[in-house]
């Protein structure tokens, strides 16, 4: 007894089959076969998105001290809407204070952010928009409306150090294996703080959004 | 014209959802890619994915003087019939006066009651998922107790941090993101032990990890 699965091999020239048409299955000349995971799907499915803070020589300053309830960035993924984060990364350049604080963490909604609107980036430049609601803000600037609550914030990533910058590295990166899905009506926020002085920072934050219905 | 013996549905606009039980059609690229889902992404999606967390906003948690046997500062166990997988594990030290710091991730078979004070309510990753089948605990200073030593022959240790001198020019952040996670087939114990010298570390901490039936597995 055997079995045989055979794909097609392309390489040269990219198919561009519709929606809903069944296509073969790619292979290399080889002959293995081309598979796609979720998060590239995504991102060519137009469904990645980029908040970021800082540009060119000139970084946001956080909070001096980090604080209940207020960030320097969030997206609020609205009912219906789950978003997924996938990447954050915060580079400090200027870090005089001490007891510096990053942390990325997630809740559910509960009332309305306040805060500086920030249009979300497509990942696919020219991209469709995002569905979701965001800010940025220095000096938390942004309002999430609770304070953390240790039985529903997720506490997704945490940078700390005690002391000012030196020879300890400046670069927070969070790439989860993982990625928590945050279903809509929930708050994904960042918060960049520190004692005395707030640091400067730049930063940035990816992740994909994807109706609730898609997934449960 | 050439043809394969497989073919998958381009789908790439409208995402579909079919329930369970029914067959689906393989997805596909526009280009032919036959779309997969690691089996990270599935199970978080799969609402398979919990969190035990230590310290919130500007209040950390303080660690034990020094690492001590037995007990820890946070712990999950896994009853009968449940496999744990810890998939993540983070912290931040933000005061560490002290020197000859630890900190570790392990775990063991269970065998005797874990006795604590404070109770930990898995929170799902996926936000309003369901509960988590496994407890958990957390508590400063080894407030945890896992009931007995640890033995060479029979904890497993998973990650290990450790630094000799005061918080100075190094980084006091670190991360386990492991390619193999470990099972562990109840009943059994996860922990945590952050300890230092002279002064417990303040800490902010974070283990994440997937709960699968063990029929599932094996």
């Amino acid at each position: 007894m055997t079995t045989q699965i055979q794909g097609i091999v392309n390489q040269d020239s990219p198919r561009s089959e519709s929606d809903g048409n069944w296509i073969d299955l790619k292979v290399s000349k080889r002959g293995e076969a081309c598979v796609l995971d979720f998060y590239i799907a995504a991102a060519l499915e137009q469904r990645a998105f980029q908040v970021r803070a800082g540009a060119l020589s000139a970084p946001l300053v956080g909070d001096v001290v980090i604080t209940d309830q207020v960030c320097e960035m969030a997206t609020e993924s609205g009912t219906g809407l789950t978003i997924m984060p996938v990447e954050l990364s915060i580079a400090i350049n200027l870090g005089g204070g001490t007891l510096h604080e990053y942390a990325a963490k997630s809740r559910p909604w509960t009332t309305a952010i306040t805060g500086t609107s920030f249009t979300a980036l497509p990942m696919y430049l020219g991209g469709i928009a995002a569905r979701s609601l965001s800010y940025v803000s220095a000096a938390g600037g942004v309002d999430v409306g609770a304070n953390e609550d240790l039985l529903l914030d997720r506490l997704h990533y945490h940078f700390a150090q005690p002391i000012a910058m030196g020879a300890w590295e400046g670069l927070a990166l969070w790439n989860p294996i993982a990625p928590p899905p945050i279903a809509g009506r929930s708050i994904f926020y960042v918060q960049i703080a520190a004692d005395t002085t707030g640091p400067s920072y730049f930063a940035h934050y990816n992740f994909i959004e994807m109706s609730t219905v898609n997934i449960s | 014209m050439a043809e394969s013996t497989l073919r998958v549905k381009v789908n790439q606009g409208i995402l579909r959802s079919d329930t369970e039980e029914v067959s689906s059609d393989w997805k596909g690229s526009q280009r032919g890619e036959g779309c997969v889902l690691d089996f990270y992404t599935a199970m978080v999606l799969e609402q398979r994915g919990f969190q035990v967390r230590a310290g919130s906003v500007s209040t950390p948690v303080v660690g034990d003087v020094v690492i001590t046997d037995q007990v820890c500062e946070m712990a999950a166990e896994a009853p009968t019939g449940l496999t744990l997988m810890p998939i993540f594990f983070n912290f931040g030290l933000n005061l560490a006066a002290a020197t000859l710091f630890e900190v570790a991730l392990k775990s063991r078979p269970w065998t005797t009651a874990i006795t604590f004070t404070t109770a930990f309510t898995p929170l799902p990753l996926y936000i309003g998922g369901v509960g988590a089948l496994s407890r958990a605990f957390v508590d400063a200073a080894g407030g945890v107790d896992v009931g007995v030593n640890e033995d060479l022959t029979l904890d497993r240790l998973h990650y290990h941090w450790a630094q000799p001198i005061a918080a100075g020019a190094y980084t006091t952040t670190a991360t386990w993101e492991p390619i193999a996670p470990p099972c562990l087939n109840a009943r059994a114990i996860l922990y945590v032990q952050i300890g230092a010298d002279t002064t417990g570390p303040s800490y902010f901490a974070t283990i994440n990890y997937f709960e699968l039936p063990t029929a599932s597995l094996s």
